[in-house]
């Protein structure tokens, strides 16, 4: 085997990866910020002790957390020596490695929260599993796709947020929109052919698509406290929605996952089309 | 001489922006500079030739003999690349850099990195964002020469360095062109710096290849006449394309043999003047 090559050696590079994101990134402001979201989310675990109401802030933690540590490649994704298959292989690694760290790292906030305020940790994860997990699962798609497009579009990261922004030019022409925020420093004189627009419609098409996916998990993660009262009614909503942010997320992964192997293709492939927005 | 770079890309669309006709090499050994004013294409072509952006069709691209849509993984074993804005993770240090990234190159030698960065004076262990722009550089090219890169590719290295950084930077290029026989391929808005180092320039003007011939050749395809004004009504049939100021006149001519009067300073142009008279459009593609 060819060094540097194998599936193993992959993961061993996220690992370190993981590894040196602990050592550098735990520490100096970024730590600050985790030693803040702990302390919110032990809060969180006492007010659900003494005055016995749901928790509250392990969704917003989890999102929290996610924007502390973004994925970090890029350029160098396409610069390294990969061929188109390796590339994939290393972004599904690097993905799964991504949520793991940041699932472990949650857990282990919460445990320890847990452990202080005396609050039962099975119904901690319980919460976790059915409320922030389908949150975190489909931000790790948003991860790979930032990763994997940083260096096309324009936006730094990509994900539904930074899409979607396109669609609000849509009052007056949501092609002129598009073209705009995509046009950054270089003036030049711009005219889009008729399949650069079907590019940009296809591209809105996908940001709307993957912000509906994002609202049921995001909601459902961040703001379950609002609806625990129908909940503890009806104990079987508060499954019915989890699943459908699980379904949610299943089918916003898999549309970022569809677009990251359609970009996958394209990389340096002769005969492909570029993407409408490029950075 | 052997070519480490081969590219014919007939056209390519991007954000409504067209190459148009692109179709050179770089040959080992060689500094080939790639020449162009703001929204010339310089970018689009360097991302389109480091597979940063896809090749349309019927666009070749191969480093070091191999295709880069074939042979993409081949291809990026023999590319080195030296960015303005690091690709790297600035988090990281250039130590840890080598250790993470470097394993993936076939031929990736570690102790030839540290070596590198040594004679570069870069601290292994200060982070990337705490070097200084020129190190950056220095770091990109050491890592860059660190996995046998014989293509180096450079994206506008020494924009924001200072003269002296500058010249300390391309003094290094010169050593790395006779020490490792790579071919260097080397943007810059740097003209006037570039034209004394670079064997070979390509010069692009929205979106196309104007020319591309070794450096002196270009230079001595044309004549800059200066002098009067009043004489200039003398060589009008000659003359292509004017630069006037209030005390005097300049001309551009071709360098076609004829003699030139007397009375008129006659020098060789410079790669900016050629900039100058391209944007005026009296330097056309084909004249070279």
């Amino acid at each position: 085997m060819e060094k540097g090559r194998t599936a193993g050696s992959y993961v061993l590079f996220v690992l370190r990866e993981g590894l040196y994101r602990m050592k550098t990134e735990l520490v100096g402001w970024r730590g600050i910020v985790l030693l803040v979201i702990f302390g919110y989310m032990f809060l969180d675990t006492v007010g659900a002790v003494k005055e016995g109401h749901e928790l509250m802030g392990q969704g917003v933690g989890a999102l929290w957390l996610v924007v502390l540590f973004p994925a970090r490649m890029g350029k160098l994704l396409y610069l390294l020596p990969f061929s188109k298959k390796e590339r994939t292989r290393y972004l599904g690694t690097y993905s799964v490695s991504y949520n793991v760290f940041h699932v472990l790292l949650f857990l282990f906030m919460g445990g320890v929260a847990c452990l202080l305020s005396g609050y039962s940790f099975l119904l901690w994860t319980r919460s976790f599993v059915l409320c922030t997990f389908p949150f975190l699962l489909l931000y790790s798609g948003v991860v790979v796709d930032s990763m994997s497009a940083a260096v096309k579009r324009s936006y730094p990261n990509s994900g539904w947020f930074f899409s979607t922004r396109s669609c609000w030019y849509q009052k007056e022409d949501p092609v002129e929109g598009i073209r705009e925020d995509c046009n950054t420093s270089v003036a030049r004189k711009v005219t889009m052919s008729a399949e650069e627009k079907a590019k940009a419609k296809k591209q809105m098409r996908f940001a709307v698509a993957t912000m509906l996916c994002t609202i049921i998990p995001a909601f459902h993660g961040c703001g379950n406290y609002m609806y625990a009262s129908l909940c503890e009614r009806w104990p079987w909503l508060l499954y019915v929605i989890a699943g459908l942010a699980y379904v949610s997320a299943i089918i916003g992964l898999f549309l970022y996952w569809n677009r990251i192997s359609e970009e996958m293709n394209q990389k340096g492939s002769a005969g492909k089309e570029e993407r409408v927005c490029n950075s | 001489m052997s070519t480490v770079l081969d590219v014919k890309i007939p056209r390519m669309q991007r954000d409504g922006f067209a190459l148009k006709e692109i179709a050179f090499s770089v040959e080992a050994g060689y500094l080939t500079a790639l020449l162009g004013m703001n929204g010339a294409g310089k970018t689009t072509l360097l991302s389109a030739i480091s597979g940063l952006l896809p090749l349309p069709e019927g666009a070749e691209v191969s480093i070091g003999g191999y295709s880069l849509t074939e042979n993409e993984k081949e291809a990026k074993e023999y590319m080195g690349f030296v960015f303005d804005d690091s690709p790297f993770d600035e988090g990281m240090s250039p130590l840890l850099t080598g250790q993470m990234y470097g394993p993936y190159y076939r031929n990736w030698d570690m102790e030839k990195y540290l070596t590198y960065l040594e004679r570069f004076e870069i601290p292994k262990k200060r982070t990337i964002r705490k070097l200084s722009k020129g190190m950056k550089m220095k770091f990109q090219l050491a890592f860059a020469l660190s996995h046998g890169a014989k293509f180096l590719i450079m994206d506008e290295p020494a924009a924001s360095l200072d003269p002296v950084f500058r010249d300390e930077f391309m003094e290094v290029l010169s050593e790395i062109l006779e020490e490792e026989e790579c071919g260097i391929l080397l943007s810059s808005q740097l003209v006037s710096e570039l034209e004394a180092k670079a064997d070979y320039t390509m010069m692009l003007h929205q979106g196309e290849q104007m020319f591309y011939d070794s450096t002196e050749n270009i230079l001595d395809k044309f004549f800059l006449v200066r002098g009067r004004y009043e004489l200039f009504p003398y060589m009008k049939s000659r003359i292509l394309g004017e630069r006037l100021s209030e005390f005097s006149a300049e001309g551009l001519i071709r360098n076609d043999g004829d003699p030139v009067r007397l009375d008129l300073e006659c020098v060789r142009p410079t790669m900016e003047d050629l900039m100058y008279y391209i944007k005026q459009g009296v330097v056309k593609k084909g004249m070279v």
